[in-house]
């Protein structure tokens, strides 16, 4: 057993510091103080290694202490790193894997932890549903290759799979609300590191759940002589980064007086119009009234240590996030503890345990139309005044009829202010996580561990709409209560193999895992209530009551082997096989992964000694299979529901199928290969990976439009395939001057392109209705030779002009229409075809084509780290290219078609014979997905600045403190686009194509956020 | 320990531990009547009898026409086109009941439970006989289809139309499954041997005219007409109005129906759908479906019935009072609510209880009539006794006289006008209007003589070609052009 204090030249204490015992992957890392203890033999050659410091080897030689100066340089080639069931040194990584750099974790105030992923991880893809607090966030690692279901990768905590889970229990107007990422329970602090699996070598050991690729995180453990406490917290402001232009009052009434002249609010009955000589003083922006200055809080403290056989590290965080959106709140409490006790020489023991509760309250903002609409929309549509006393009688002067200003005032119950003050959402999560191990070492290369992990996690999701609400309106007050429980439990058992003989390394997995889930649904609803005080509390008190419950369960049986052979440090292969099971499918529920893969570290060879250049050179190849199974449960079989009859004047229950029986139905199947380069140059301070993959999926899952001649409208079907080919780039430079000046930069870039190469049956166009609204269907099409998230719609060929129109203002013959009426100044939209295949005159379904898609041609980000004399400063920009959106928003508050509902300010600068030089249109003739609702949303974004400074230790070191670091930073401080909505990274859930883009229909607007906090350690 | 992977599903009713008892089967039975009544299902009611089958028979002729709703409208205009949702939605519905059937017939004959002969005879011979009704509602109003009798084995699914001939015979071939396994007497709502038998004659007696034209078949309608007079358990209603009243909904004449109740979700809309407008609170009525005046002005006044189906007065409040129509236009009013909501004790939005009578006596003496007047060479003056006793008992009835001895109102001779009007005057808005003049190839002459309010639209749109409705436009888009429109449609 050694230990001792790994110290840099200066002599300051350096922690994160990789020691392991060379030729095995026996390691530790050197915790805050620069200390660390392993178990070696007295023979052992000791590695010590860390990013941004020439790797030193040590003889151990029956020594016990250990003072270890490192000496800077830049070398990080002998890290551990943690893969699927284990961990590898880096020269033995024959696969695509991606490291998060740590510092990003310990240096950021993170909010989400996913923000930490957001472009730092080339081919990982990181976007935001939308700026509420615990938002989901959608993330896909190489592509999208499945059409089933999101593309979420999997995520495994500590060897746990944690399953997606969802943030509602459905109903009311919360139908699109999202899941919680896996990541929304997890204290960011909590995390030791992160690894990206991405090639099938490096998923194929997670079979079929490997294709959508895999995050996996480690959580920190105590560690010896670092007996100590950390306190961290920081503040912060939220702030709207962007208004978006909605016409006030005054031009509000310039609108309705000429595409609304019926409304009496504004024009009398002989079509006169009334004069609002205090229309400043009436005008209302509703965005101003919805949004404020928001808040977040946050208090992370941790103990963590190590006796001589026991370690432990314990944390508690506490998190408040007021957004930007009134009444829109958001807790989080997470508290953890990891415990590992060496019981033997032989037998290990730990659990890691944690628990953590979300608090989610806000009003609905996306969602539907009419009673259902969300704030963000309505806060654009509503009329620009508040129809208050004030107000009333200022219309009362000018002339307006009393009953009228009456009329208007009851219509206010859909006002954003009134809905977002009577609408109540409120969420509770609690889960609970607990693994447990048990890790037997029968001689120094061979142990066998055991785990046993539970998940519970349970969602309370009550909600009550007042009857003051539209929705609660329809219904005199509607509340619900809905539990979704669910269990989840995981045994591993598996042993490692891990020797080495001369120059021949090698390291065996080998196991055996069961999973089981098992959830229930309750809801209850109450509708019409007398007293609306007590809301959801008490359903009882309404005159209505429905309530449903559900049952859900499934199983994953898993046998599985990885095999790594290195040899000489110059060559290395690896072999994995995966046979998994799965209760969701009916016939085929066994299938078997592979993958192999090889990799050649070129400067490790003899002819490559002389080169004092190259430091690092590496070749690699893999090729494999991995599988995805997020099929519903009742994919496969046909299962019944009530369809109910009457017979004879008696009421009787009847069932019938609700889906299509398909026994048959498998997992998607992803082939991938992969090459990559890893080149190092001097002495590794400039550093560049390039990888060149191709994916391609197979027996596409997808709920396949059918022939209603089966019976039934859709059904799970394994149809198609999709190919995404892609590269991705880093290159990395670390700078370091004799002065302490230190730079550390890298940039990255993905670029992916996708293209679905079969649909099944006779290779029919596939539309997809995103379900945003009733009026406007089919807005994504997939086609074979196309690409997943093509936007589908008609093509405008600028607006009618006068010269269309005959003196009767009929449009001319020739001059295509949709026989709308349509008016100079209107979209014109392209004849593109007509049912013969050519062109007919007439703008109709058959003049569709595709006008768009959301997925970027590259992506990435570029982070800078300087350092100075304990100042740092951070700086990560992030940008992506080539992406469009859909901006649904436009089709309520962008089309101009004159109701009372107030629109974009566009309108004041649209044609008119008076403004015959704008292109602004000025009605659109058709209400479908077109182009003019496809915005181009490449950006750059200033993701965030931080500037810290670390106090110097003869400040603090009297009051016990080791470790003390004050920083102000910025978070999304500015956004460089043309995307004219409040953000150009976004995406609306919408349940019915869950891996659709890109969509903006009412996303709720992301903040500007200003933050500053210390990190302390005692 | 592979066992732990099969897991059924937990809160639904899955085909593997289902049919496990003679029970199941007849909470499978439930879900396949469901179809006939259609309500608020994945179609949201625009399929079958709640709304789809209430226009697709009705509206368009020269009984009915839609008064509101341009996808409402476009049945009785002749505009609806492929992508129409009525007509899709009542095409889907049908093949939704079809394939229920298909389920519980193949279970049924893999023997999977053991029950007595009686039970076995009564399940196959409902499910047969719902079978039959949905592939006749096809075959009626959208021609040969894709014929499917098992099962969906989605890998191996063919979607290729018959021929209309072999619909019909599909049609045939499932009725009499169910006339030879269904009971004499079954619980009121479900099939029993002679509605078996009075279907079996419906369907020779379509099959006897346009489009088929099959010459041997009016024998065939009239000999299974004969059999449901003769040994049947039906007779006529000595009161025509009493046919329709709610607490008389399985009266002597009653045969089948579609059934509704007001609770339970399962509520259709029928006499509110059409129906006279009140003004008090939760109007009876939509009045969608409106009565032409060609209609109303076609009763000899002296009959009846023309009172009991159409009126030219709006029934104004609680009490019942009425005051008349002074624009000259005429309300369908035959299943008449309670006006009183305080008595009525179900909403009229959703939930009215009112059966739709599918088929009933009346309709099997006019079936008799005419399919022995077909058989007989379709002749302008045709006088056999059996057939003329037929037809003068529903005239008779229709006028308050004695059914039983000769009448004034009696026929000497039954000619094709005869045939249709008393049909018309008779079964009014019961659904059988379109299907009759089809049959007769008078859909489109009728049509285009309409010249009353409302009816206008149709007279000028109506085509030849509108005989069939078009396949919808999703079905023929999915099956690759596998699947023919029919003609006068858009190919797509």
């Amino acid at each position: 057993k050694v230990s001792g204090t790994v110290v840099d030249d200066k002599g300051e204490s350096l922690p994160g510091v990789t020691v392991q015992e060379k030729g095995t992957t026996n390691g530790t890392i050197s915790d805050v103080d620069g200390k660390f203890s392993l178990n070696v033999a007295s023979d052992a050659t000791l590695m010590f290694s860390s990013m941004g410091f020439k790797n030193q080897e040590v003889l151990v030689n029956g020594r016990t202490i250990f003072n270890i100066n490192l000496a800077t340089s830049v070398s990080e080639l002998d890290e551990v790193i943690v893969v699927g069931y284990g961990t590898q040194s880096r020269t033995e990584i024959t696969g695509a894997v991606s490291t998060l750099n740590t510092d990003v974790l310990k240096n950021r105030p993170l909010v989400n932890f996913e923000d930490a992923l957001r472009g730092q991880i080339p081919g990982l893809d990181v976007s935001s549903t939308g700026g509420q607090p615990g938002a989901e966030t959608k993330m896909n690692i190489r592509g999208i290759a499945s059409v089933s279901g999101s593309s979420q990768p999997l995520i495994v905590v500590d060897g746990f799979p944690l399953n997606e889970v969802s943030n509602s229990a459905g109903g009311g107007l919360d139908e699109y609300s999202g899941k919680v990422g896996a990541f929304a329970f997890i204290n960011p602090a909590d995390i030791e590191s992160v690894e990206v699996l991405k090639d099938a070598s490096a998923t194929a050991i997670y079979g079929n759940r490997g294709a959508k690729g895999v995050i996996l995180i480690t959580t920190k453990k105590g560690r010896k002589g670092q007996s100590g406490i950390t306190f961290s917290s920081y503040f912060g402001v939220h702030q709207m980064k962007k208004r978006l232009d909605v016409m006030d009052f005054t031009e509000y009434v310039d609108y309705q007086q000429t595409l609304n002249p019926g409304n009496r609010l504004f024009t009398s009955e002989d079509g006169e119009l009334f004069e609002f000589p205090e229309a400043d003083k009436m005008n209302v922006d509703w965005q101003d009234e919805i949004y404020r200055r928001g808040a977040i809080q946050n208090y992370t403290i941790g103990v963590q240590g190590k006796s001589k056989e026991t370690s432990y590290s314990l944390s508690a965080s506490y998190t408040k996030d007021q957004s930007i959106l009134i009444n829109t709140n958001f807790e989080k409490i997470t508290s953890r503890l990891a415990l590992d006790h060496q019981f033997s020489d032989k037998v290990a023991v730990g659990s890691n345990i944690t628990y953590s509760r979300i608090i989610n309250n806000g009003p609905p903002t996306g969602g539907r139309e009419g009673t259902a609409a969300g704030l963000t929309i309505s806060a654009l549509t509503a009329a620009p005044f508040r129809m208050d006393n004030n107000t009333a009688s200022r219309f009362r002067r000018a002339g307006v009829n009393p009953y009228q200003i009456d009329q208007d005032e009851q219509s206010n119950i859909g006002g954003p202010r009134n809905l977002a003050d009577n609408t109540q959402l409120d969420k509770i999560i609690n889960r609970a996580i607990a693994n447990l191990y048990v890790d037997v070492a029968f001689t120094d290369w061979l142990s066998f561990k055991s785990t046993l992990g539970l998940d519970f996690f349970t969602l309370v999701d009550q909600q009550y709409y007042a009857a003051a609400t539209p929705w609660g309106a329809l219904n005199n007050g509607v509340g619900t209560s809905a539990t979704v429980n669910a269990r989840n439990l995981l045994n591993e058992n598996y042993f490692t193999l891990s020797k080495q003989i001369n120059d021949h390394r090698f390291n065996l997995v080998s196991g055996f895992s069961f999973q089981q889930n098992i959830s229930d649904f309750t809801r209850a609803e109450g509708r019409d209530f007398q007293n609306e005080s007590l809301g959801y509390n008490s359903l009882q008190s309404a005159a209505e009551w429905f309530s449903s419950t559900s049952a859900d369960k499934w199983a994953l049986m898993s046998y599985y082997a990885r095999a790594n052979y290195t040899y000489d440090n110059r060559y290395s292969a690896t072999f994995t096989v995966r046979r998994d099971g799965s209760s969701r499918f009916a016939l085929d529920k066994w299938g078997t992964f592979y993958s192999g893969s090889a990799a050649w570290n070129v400067h490790n060879e003899s002819f490559m000694s002389s080169n004092n250049m190259i430091s690092n050179l590496k070749l690699r190849g893999s090729i494999g299979q991995t599988g995805n199974a997020s099929v519903p449960l009742q994919g496969a079989l046909l299962d019944q529901q009530f369809s109910n009859y009457t017979f004879g004047g008696q009421f009787a229950n009847g069932v019938a199928p609700s889906s299509l029986e398909n026994r048959n139905l498998t997992w998607e199947t992803t082939t991938q290969y992969n090459m990559g380069l890893d080149l190092g140059v001097f002495d590794n301070s400039l550093s560049f990976t390039a990888e060149y993959f191709v994916k391609k999926t197979t027996d596409l899952l997808l709920f396949t439009p059918l022939s209603i001649s089966t019976g039934f409208e859709n059904g799970w079907l394994n149809i198609g395939e999709i190919a995404n080919t892609g590269i991705e780039l880093s290159l990395g430079y670390d700078l370091r001057t004799q002065s302490g000046l230190t730079w550390n930069t890298s940039i990255n870039m993905t670029s992916i392109q996708n293209e679905i190469k079969a649909l099944g049956g006779d290779g029919q166009p596939i539309y997809i209705d995103v379900n945003f609204d009733g009026i406007y269907s089919d807005e994504v099409i997939l086609e074979v030779g196309g690409s997943i998230n093509d936007f589908f719609g008609y093509k405008s060929d600028g607006l009618y002009l006068p010269e269309d129109f005959d003196s009767n203002g009929d449009l001319f013959s020739g001059v295509p229409t949709a026989g709308s009426g349509e008016q100079p100044g209107d979209i014109k939209f392209k004849d593109i075809s007509g049912p013969d295949g050519t062109p007919d005159g007439l703008i109709d379904g058959y003049d569709r084509t595709k006008i768009g898609n959301s997925l970027p041609k590259a992506y990435g980000s570029w982070n800078n780290s300087f350092g100075f004399k304990g100042f740092e400063l951070d700086i990560i920009l992030q940008y992506s290219y080539g992406n469009d959106v859909f901006n649904a928003t436009k089709t309520k508050a962008g089309i101009f078609f004159g109701n009372s509902e107030n629109q974009f300010s566009d309108w004041l600068n649209r044609w008119t014979p008076e403004n015959p030089n704008s292109t602004q249109y000025a009605g659109i003739p058709v209400r479908q997905p077109a182009d003019f609702l496809i915005e181009d949303a490449s950006f750059i974004r200033l993701q965030m600045v931080r500037l810290g400074y670390n106090l110097p230790s003869k400040w603090i070191s009297n009051y016990g403190i080791k470790n003390a670091k004050m920083y102000v930073a910025a978070n999304n401080l500015a956004v460089f686009t043309n995307y004219s909505g409040y953000d150009p990274e976004v995406t609306t859930n919408q349940s019915s194509a869950p891996f659709v883009q890109g969509i903006d229909y009412g996303a709720f607007p992301r903040a500007k956020t200003y933050m500053a906090g210390i990190n302390i350690q005692f | 320990c592979q066992d732990a992977l099969e897991i059924p599903p937990q809160s639904n009713l899955e085909l593997g531990n289902f049919f496990a008892s003679v029970a199941d089967f007849e909470l499978a039975l439930g879900g396949a009547y469901d179809v006939v009544a259609s309500h608020q299902g994945p179609s949201n009611g625009f399929g079958s009898y709640f709304r789809g089958l209430m226009m697709m028979g009705r509206a368009g002729t020269d009984e009915m026409f839609v008064a509101q709703y341009d996808d409402h409208k476009y049945i009785g205009n002749y505009t609806y086109t492929p992508f129409s949702r009525v007509p899709a939605d009542t095409y889907a519905d049908q093949y939704r009941g079809i394939s229920r059937c298909n389920v519980i017939i193949g279970k049924i004959n893999e023997n999977v439970v053991s029950m007595s002969t009686d039970s076995r005879n009564k399940i196959l011979g409902e499910a047969s006989f719902l079978r039959g009704f949905y592939y006749f509602q096809l075959a009626r109003f959208f021609g040969g289809v894709p014929i499917i009798t098992e099962s969906t084995n989605i890998n191996e699914f063919k979607n290729v139309r018959s021929t209309l001939a072999e619909t019909y015979e599909r049609v045939i071939a499932d009725f009499k499954t169910a006339e030879e396994n269904l009971p004499v007497t079954n619980e009121d709502g479900r099939a029993t041997k002679y509605v078996a038998k009075t279907y079996l004659a419906k369907v020779y007696l379509q099959m006897s005219g346009v489009p088929l034209n099959d010459a041997s078949a009016a024998a065939l309608a009239a000999s299974y007409a004969k059999d449901v007079i003769d040994n049947g358990p039906y007779d006529l209603e000595p009161v025509y109005g009493d046919i329709f009243e709610l607490d008389n909904e399985h009266g002597i004449e009653y045969i089948f129906d579609a059934e509704y109740i007001s609770s339970n979700n399962e509520g259709g809309q029928v006499g509110t759908w059409d129906g006279t407008l009140g003004p008090w609170e939760n109007n009876i009525s939509y009045k969608l479906g409106r009565a032409t005046v060609e209609l109303f002005d076609s009763y000899d006044p002296l009959d009846l019935r023309r009172a009991r189906n159409v009126v030219d007065y709006l029934v104004i409040n609680a009490n019942g009072d009425t005051e008349p129509i002074t624009d000259g236009t005429v309300y369908a009013y035959k299943w008449r609510h309670d006006p009183d909501p305080a008595t009525r004790g179900y909403s009229t939005e959703w939930q009215s209880p009112f059966n739709f009578p599918l088929t009933r006596y009346a309709d099997v003496l006019l079936t008799y009539a005419e399919a022995k007047w077909r058989d007989a060479g379709s002749s302008a003056s045709y006088s056999d006794a059996e057939a003329l006793l037929a037809i003068n008992q529903v005239r008779r009835r229709g006028f308050g006289l004695d059914i039983n001895s000769p009448q004034s109102v009696d026929l000497g001779s039954i000619n094709e006008q005869a045939l249709l009007d008393e049909r018309k005057w008779e079964l009014a808005f019961e659904g059988h209007r379109w299907v009759d003049l089809v049959r007769f190839g008078k859909l489109l002459e009728t049509v285009q003589a309409l010249t009353s309010e409302g009816s206008q639209f149709a007279a000028a749109n109506i085509q030849e070609y509108h005989i069939l409705y078009p396949i919808p436009a999703r079905e023929i888009q999915i099956s690759g052009g596998d699947l023919k429109q029919n003609p006068g449609y858009s190919t797509e």
